[in-house]
C-alpha cells in the first residue's frame, strides 16, 4: 500500500474545503485507500463521482454487463458512444476528468471467475456493491467478512433507497466537546472585568474510541422471519414503507429465485400477489402499501433519489476510511415520499 | 407529468447548482435557466463536479452549461454570467417560471429571490448547505413561511475595546490584523482603529493619568506613521508590539484581573530559537500538511518582515492612491495577517495558531464537501417535482443531519405557516425603527437600514403624511443633495411614517420612526417591532433559571432523585420567533463596548442562515420514546410517522400537527443499535408540543430553546428531562454553537 508522507500542496489546495471538516488525518487515509464498486448503475455513478472527487487512491469499477440505451438515463457518466460498450470501462474516462490525482480502473470479468482472495485486504480496503439481488450482496458479504474488508451495498428503487453497512468489528473515533474548566474561569474573570465582552467557549475536543459489531447480511435474509413474528401489529405498521418494499424483494427473490426486475411486466403483478400473502400472513393492513400505490410508482432507478443515496453511501464510505465518527448501523432506509431517512438496525 | 412543459430557474451554479443542474437534466427537465456570477476557483473542484481544473477562471453558469449538456445535448439551457440582483431580472423575468431554485451561498441574494418568488408569485425552493449540514424547504406566497419571516442570526461583531486593547481569543487578534492591514495597505476605515484605545470605559477612572501618552500615540494615523518609516518591518515591529503594548500596560485598571500583555522587542524575537511557538499537539498530524505547522518566533518574525516589503512594494506600484484589497487566497496578505496576528497572541499570552487555521478563521471559509451537496440538490428536486405536481401539502422542510438523530438521518419538518408580523410578505408589511432622528442621516438610512438590513436594492422613500415629499429616490442623483442632512431635517419625529418602496423589488413597507437618544453606542438603530414579548420572554427566562437553579439545588441535596423538572414555558407561535430572536440579540454587544464594526461574510459557502437557526433545531413531525425494555427489532420501530399515528398517541399527534413548525431537540440516541435499551428511559415529556423547554449552562452562555413536541403513550404530565437527556442537549448546544460559529464568528472584513 502508497504510504503518504505528506499531503503535497496541489492536494492541500484541492481538497482545502473538505480538509478543514474533516482534518487531514482523515484525509490522508482517504487518500491510501483502495475502493472497489461493483455494478456501475445511476447510483453507483453518484457514489464513484463523490469518492474520486474526495481524493482517494483508487478506485476499480466492476462491471461485466454492456451499456444500454437504457443506462444512459440514469449514468451520467456514459454517453450515446458507449452504448454495446462495456458499462465499467466506459465510466472510467468520465470519473478519470473529474480527478485526475485519483487512479481509476475497471474490471470487466464476472466476480464469479474470480479467485475467491480477490476481494481481499490485499486488493481493497472497501468493497461496495450496487444490487438488488440479494444472494448476490449476502455472497459478497461473507467474503469481506471473512476477509475483514469493509462492506457496503445499497440499492435505489424509484423513491425508495436503502444503504446496508457491514464493517464487522470496527472501532472508530467520535470528538466530543469538552468546555475546559480553565477556560471557564477565563470567561469568568472577563465578565467581571466589564469591558470585555462575553467569550465565546473554547471547547477542547476529546477523543473517544468506540466499537461496534455488526450483524452480517445473512442475518438480515435468515432470521427475518423471526423478527416478524415477533412484531405486534401496532409496531408492523410503523414500519417504514421501504422496509416493507425490501422484504417484498426478499419474498420475491425466495419464490422465483431471482430479483425483482421492474422491466418485466408480470414481475409487477407477481409482487402484488406476494405482498397479498406476506402482509395477510403479518396481519397487516394491505393498504399500509397499496395496489394503486405500488402500480403507480418506478421501482426502477430515479435520478433525484440516486443523488441522495449516492450521497449518503458515500459519505458512508468516506466515514468508514477515517474511522471517524459514528457509522450507520446498519440499514439505512430512505423513503422520498415522506422526505425521511432513517437508520435502523436489522 | 410532461417535465419539459416547465421552465426552471436555477440561481447559483456552485456547490448545490452543480449538482442540481445534472439531477434536474437526468430527471428529465430540459428548459432550464441559470444565473451565476462568479467564476471557478480551484477550491471548487472537490465537489463542483461540472469543473475542472482547465476551468479555473472560467464563468461557473457558462462552464456548467457546457458541462451538463452533454447529459442531454438536446436540452434548453440558458446561462447567465450575471448577478441574480441585476434589474434585468425583475418581475417579469421571474413570472415565467413554474418554478425556481435557489442554490446560493448569502443572505442578499436569498433575501431578493424571495420578495422577487413573492412578488411574481412562483414557488421558490430555498436550500442551504454547511459541511455534514443541509437543508431544504419550500416558500410559497400565503401558504408557507416566506425567507424573512424568521428573523436572521445578527452580523457578529466584536466591541473596539476588545479588538484594540484587551484581546483574548485568537479571532480578536486575527481580527485586529486585518483591520492593520487595511489600515496600512487597504482602505482605511475609521472603525478598525489598531492603536490602544485610551477612553476604553473599564479603564475611564484613571484615563486622566494617562492623557498625556494618549495624544502621544492616537493622534498620527497608523498609515501616516508608516508612511513616514518607508513600512520599516522592524520600526513597524517595534511600534506594535512594543510601545503601543507598554502603553496598554499602562492603562493599569485593564489588568487587574486580567494577565498583563508583554512587550516583544524585535532584536530578541529576530534571534529567538526555533522553537515552535507552542507546542504541536499532534505534531505528527500536522506533519502531514505545511500550512499546519505552528510558526517559531524566529520564523514569525521573518515572515512578518517578508510579507511587508512585498506588500510595500505592490503599495509603491500602486501609485499615490492605490490600495490593495484583502484577499485570503492572497499570499503575501495571508502571510502578513497570520505573522501579525500570531505576533499578538504571544504579546496577550494566547494561544498561536497555524497559517490553515488563521485561514479559516480570517477568510469565513465555511467547510464543504461534494457529498452534502449532492444530497441537498437530490431533495431539490423531489421537493420540485411535488410542487410541479400540485401536491405542494405532502411538501416538507428537510434536514440533512450529520448523524442519525432518533434514528433519522434525513429529516422531514411540517412547513410553516407565513408569519403575520413578517415585514416582508404580510399583507401590509410595517417596521418599527428606534433610531436618533437628530443624528441619523437620510443616506445612512438609506445604506443602513434600507439596503444592509432590510434588503432592498433601489428603495425610494416618501414622507407618509400626505404631502408625498420624496426623500430617497431610486432615479440616480435625485435627492444627493438629501444625503448627509438628519430625518429630523425633514420634519420627522417620533411615530412618523415612511412610505418604502423598491420598484425593482415590487415590495412596499411602511417604516415607523422611534425616535430614540438613548440609543447604546454600540447600536444606531434597532427594530423593535417585537419588543413587548422580547420583554415577556426575557422575564420568562429568567424566571426559568432562577427556577432551574433552584431545582438544582434541590436535586444536589437529594442524589438520589435521578430527573431533574424542567417547567415548560407556554409560549405562542409569536412569542418562539421573539424568543429566537432575544437570544440572537445576545450575542450583539452590551453597553459597555465603545465602538463595533460590522463584519460580513466574506465566503459562506452555500448556507442559509436558517440552516444555521436550525441545523441542530430539527423539526420533526413525531416522535415517541419507548420506555420500557426492548428486544433490537423495537429500535425499529421507535420512529413513528405522522400517518401511522394511532392509540393515545393520535389525538396528541393531531394537536401537534395542527400547530405550525414543531421545532424539537430530538433526544440522541447514541445506542442507536439498541443493545439494552437503557437509552430508552431518557425520556422527555411535554404538555403539549408549544412548550418551550429552556435548558441553561450555569455559565449561561449559550441557550437553546426546546420547542419539545415529546410525549409518551399520551401521558402528558409533567415535564421531565434526565440526566442523559440534558447532556446530550448541551452537545447539541454546542453544535449548535459551532455551526453558528462557522457562520457568525468568523465574518471580518
Amino acid at each position: 500500500m502508497k504510504i503518504i508522507q505528506m499531503i503535497s500542496e496541489d492536494e492541500a489546495a484541492l481538497y482545502d474545503r473538505q480538509i478543514r471538516l474533516w482534518g487531514v488525518d482523515a484525509q490522508k487515509k482517504l487518500l491510501s485507500s483502495r475502493i472497489l464498486l461493483i455494478n456501475i448503475n445511476g447510483v453507483a455513478a453518484e457514489i464513484a463521482k463523490n469518492l474520486v472527487l474526495g481524493g482517494i487512491h483508487s478506485l476499480t469499477i466492476m462491471d461485466f454487463k454492456t451499456v444500454s440505451p437504457e443506462d444512459l438515463k440514469f449514468n451520467f457518466l456514459l454517453d450515446q458512444s458507449s452504448v454495446g460498450k462495456n458499462r465499467a470501462e466506459s465510466c472510467v474516462n468520465a470519473l478519470q476528468t473529474l480527478n485526475p490525482m485519483v487512479k481509476v480502473y475497471s474490471d470487466k470479468e464476472p466476480l464469479s471467475l474470480k479467485d475467491p482472495q480477490f476481494l481481499s485486504d490485499k486488493n481493497f480496503d472497501l468493497v461496495c456493491i450496487i444490487s438488488n439481488d440479494f444472494d448476490e450482496i449476502n455472497k459478497i458479504n461473507k467474503i469481506c467478512r471473512n476477509n475483514n474488508v469493509l462492506f457496503l451495498s445499497g440499492y435505489v428503487f424509484g423513491l425508495y433507497g436503502f444503504m446496508f453497512v457491514d464493517f464487522n468489528s470496527y472501532q472508530y473515533i467520535v470528538e466530543a466537546p469538552k468546555i475546559s474548566e480553565d477556560n471557564f474561569d477565563k470567561k469568568k474573570n472577563a465578565q467581571d472585568a466589564g469591558c470585555s465582552v462575553k467569550q465565546e467557549a473554547e471547547e477542547k475536543l476529546t477523543f473517544e474510541e468506540r466499537k461496534t459489531d455488526f450483524k452480517s447480511f445473512e442475518n438480515f435474509i435468515n432470521e427475518y422471519d423471526h423478527v416478524l413474528k415477533n412484531l405486534s401489529t401496532t409496531k408492523l405498521k410503523r414500519l417504514s414503507k421501504t422496509y416493507l418494499i425490501i422484504l417484498l424483494f426478499r419474498e420475491f427473490l425466495e419464490h422465483f429465485k431471482r430479483p425483482f426486475d421492474s422491466k418485466i411486466p408480470e414481475d409487477t403483478e407477481n409482487l402484488l400477489n406476494l405482498k397479498k400473502k406476506l402482509f395477510d400472513d403479518l396481519k397487516i393492513d394491505q393498504d399500509l402499501l397499496s395496489d394503486t400505490y405500488l402500480l403507480s410508482k418506478t421501482f426502477d432507478e430515479f435520478s433525484p433519489v440516486n443523488a441522495i443515496l449516492g450521497g449518503i453511501i458515500a459519505q458512508e464510505i468516506i466515514k468508514a476510511i477515517s474511522k471517524k465518527n459514528e457509522p450507520v448501523d446498519n440499514f439505512f432506509l430512505f423513503d422520498g415520499n415522506l422526505m425521511l431517512g432513517e437508520v435502523i438496525k436489522i | 407529468m410532461d417535465l419539459s412543459s416547465h421552465r426552471l430557474l436555477v440561481v447559483g451554479a456552485g456547490g448545490i447548482g452543480c449538482e442540481l443542474l445534472k439531477n434536474l437534466i437526468l430527471t428529465g427537465f430540459t428548459d432550464i435557466q441559470v444565473i451565476d456570477l462568479d467564476t471557478i476557483e480551484l477550491s471548487n473542484l472537490n465537489r463542483q463536479f461540472l469543473f475542472q481544473k482547465c476551468h479555473v477562471g472560467k464563468p461557473k453558469a457558462l462552464t456548467a452549461r457546457e458541462s451538463v449538456l452533454k447529459y442531454n445535448p438536446n436540452a434548453n439551457i440558458t446561462a447567465y454570467h450575471d448577478s441574480i440582483m441585476n434589474q434585468k431580472y425583475n418581475v417579469d423575468y421571474f413570472k415565467q417560471f413554474s418554478i425556481v431554485l435557489n442554490a446560493l451561498d448569502n443572505k442578499a441574494a436569498r433575501s431578493h429571490v424571495n420578495r422577487l418568488c413573492l412578488a411574481a408569485d412562483v414557488p421558490l425552493i430555498e436550500s442551504g448547505s454547511a459541511g455534514y449540514l443541509g437543508q431544504v424547504t419550500l416558500i410559497k406566497k400565503n401558504t408557507t413561511e416566506c425567507y424573512d419571516c424568521l428573523p436572521k442570526p445578527p452580523q457578529k461583531t466584536f466591541p473596539g475595546c476588545t479588538i484594540r486593547n484587551t484581546p483574548s481569543e485568537p479571532i480578536h487578534c486575527i481580527v485586529w490584523a486585518k483591520h492593520l492591514f487595511n489600515q496600512l495597505f487597504g482602505a482605511e476605515d475609521p472603525d478598525e482603529a489598531v492603536s490602544p484605545d485610551g477612553e476604553d470605559p473599564e479603564n475611564m477612572a484613571n484615563a486622566g493619568q494617562n492623557s498625556v501618552e494618549k495624544t502621544e500615540v492616537v493622534r498620527v494615523s497608523t498609515r501616516q506613521w508608516a508612511k513616514e518609516t518607508k513600512y520599516n518591518p522592524v520600526k513597524l515591529f517595534n511600534k506594535l508590539f512594543n510601545d503601543d503594548v507598554k502603553y496598554l500596560l499602562s492603562m493599569s485598571k485593564l489588568w487587574e484581573k486580567r494577565k498583563p500583555p508583554t512587550p516583544l522587542d524585535w532584536s530578541e524575537c529576530i534571534n529567538n530559537s526555533s522553537i515552535p511557538l507552542r507546542e504541536d499537539q499532534n505534531s505528527q498530524e500536522n506533519s502531514k500538511m505545511t500550512s499546519l505547522r505552528i510558526w517559531s518566533m524566529n520564523e514569525c518574525c521573518k515572515i512578518f518582515e517578508d510579507s511587508i516589503n512585498k506588500l510595500y512594494q505592490r503599495l509603491t506600484n500602486a501609485g499615490d492612491d492605490g490600495i490593495l484589497c484583502w484577499d485570503k487566497d492572497d499570499e503575501d496578505a495571508l502571510n502578513f495577517v497570520a505573522s501579525a496576528a500570531n505576533l499578538r497572541c504571544v504579546v496577550f499570552s494566547i494561544v498561536v495558531k497555524s497559517k490553515f487555521e488563521i485561514k479559516s478563521l480570517a477568510g469565513n471559509i465555511i467547510p464543504a464537501i461534494a457529498t452534502t451537496n449532492a444530497i441537498v440538490a437530490g431533495l431539490i428536486v423531489l421537493e420540485a417535482l411535488k410542487v410541479l405536481e400540485n401536491k405542494t401539502e405532502e411538501c416538507k422542510t428537510v434536514y440533512l443531519r450529520d448523524r442519525p438523530i432518533q434514528n433519522k438521518m434525513i429529516v422531514p419538518g411540517q412547513l410553516v405557516k407565513p408569519n403575520p408580523k413578517c415585514y416582508v410578505c404580510a399583507v401590509k408589511p410595517e417596521i418599527l425603527v428606534k433610531i436618533n432622528l437628530n443624528t441619523f442621516t437620510v443616506k445612512q438610512f438609506e445604506t443602513k437600514i434600507l439596503k444592509q438590513e432590510l434588503n432592498m436594492v433601489q428603495p425610494d422613500v416618501e414622507i407618509d403624511d400626505g404631502t408625498g415629499r420624496i426623500i430617497i429616490s431610486s432615479e440616480e442623483g435625485e435627492t444627493d443633495a438629501n444625503n448627509e442632512k438628519t430625518l429630523s431635517t425633514f420634519g420627522l419625529t417620533d411615530q412618523s411614517r415612511l412610505k418604502c418602496d423598491d420598484f425593482f423589488q415590487d415590495y412596499e413597507l411602511k417604516i415607523i420612526l422611534y425616535h430614540s437618544e438613548n440609543l447604546d453606542s454600540t447600536k444606531e438603530y434597532e427594530f423593535i417591532s417585537d419588543s413587548q414579548a422580547i420583554k415577556d420572554i426575557q422575564i420568562n427566562v429568567e424566571k426559568e433559571n432562577l427556577k432551574q437553579r433552584q431545582l438544582e439545588e434541590e436535586r444536589k441535596s437529594k442524589p438520589v432523585e435521578e430527573d431533574i423538572v424542567i417547567e415548560s414555558v407556554k409560549s405562542s407561535e409569536e412569542k418562539k420567533r421573539s424568543y429566537e430572536k432575544a437570544f440572537l440579540d445576545e450575542n450583539v454587544p452590551s453597553q459597555e463596548e465603545t465602538s463595533s464594526k460590522k463584519l460580513k461574510p466574506e465566503e459562506s459557502e452555500d448556507l442559509t442562515s436558517t440552516s444555521v437557526n436550525n441545523a441542530s433545531d430539527v423539526i420533526s413531525d413525531e416522535d415517541e420514546v419507548k420506555n420500557n425494555q426492548q428486544c433490537e427489532n423495537d429500535v425499529l420501530l421507535e420512529e413513528v410517522e405522522e400517518i401511522m399515528i394511532e392509540d393515545d398517541s393520535k389525538q396528541v399527534a393531531e394537536n401537534l400537527n395542527g400547530q405550525n413548525g414543531h421545532k424539537t431537540m430530538p433526544k440522541e440516541n447514541k445506542d442507536s443499535n439498541g443493545s439494552g435499551g437503557e437509552d430508552d428511559d431518557d425520556v422527555i415529556e411535554c404538555s403539549s408540543e408549544d412548550d418551550v423547554i429552556e435548558i441553561n449552562d450555569d455559565d449561561s452562555q449559550s441557550r437553546q430553546t426546546v420547542s419539545s413536541n415529546y410525549y409518551q403513550n399520551g401521558n402528558t404530565n409533567p415535564s421531565t428531562v434526565d440526566k442523559q437527556t440534558i447532556n446530550e442537549i448541551k452537545f447539541f448546544q454546542h453544535l449548535n454553537f459551532e455551526s453558528f460559529q462557522i457562520f457568525e464568528l468568523l465574518q471580518i472584513n
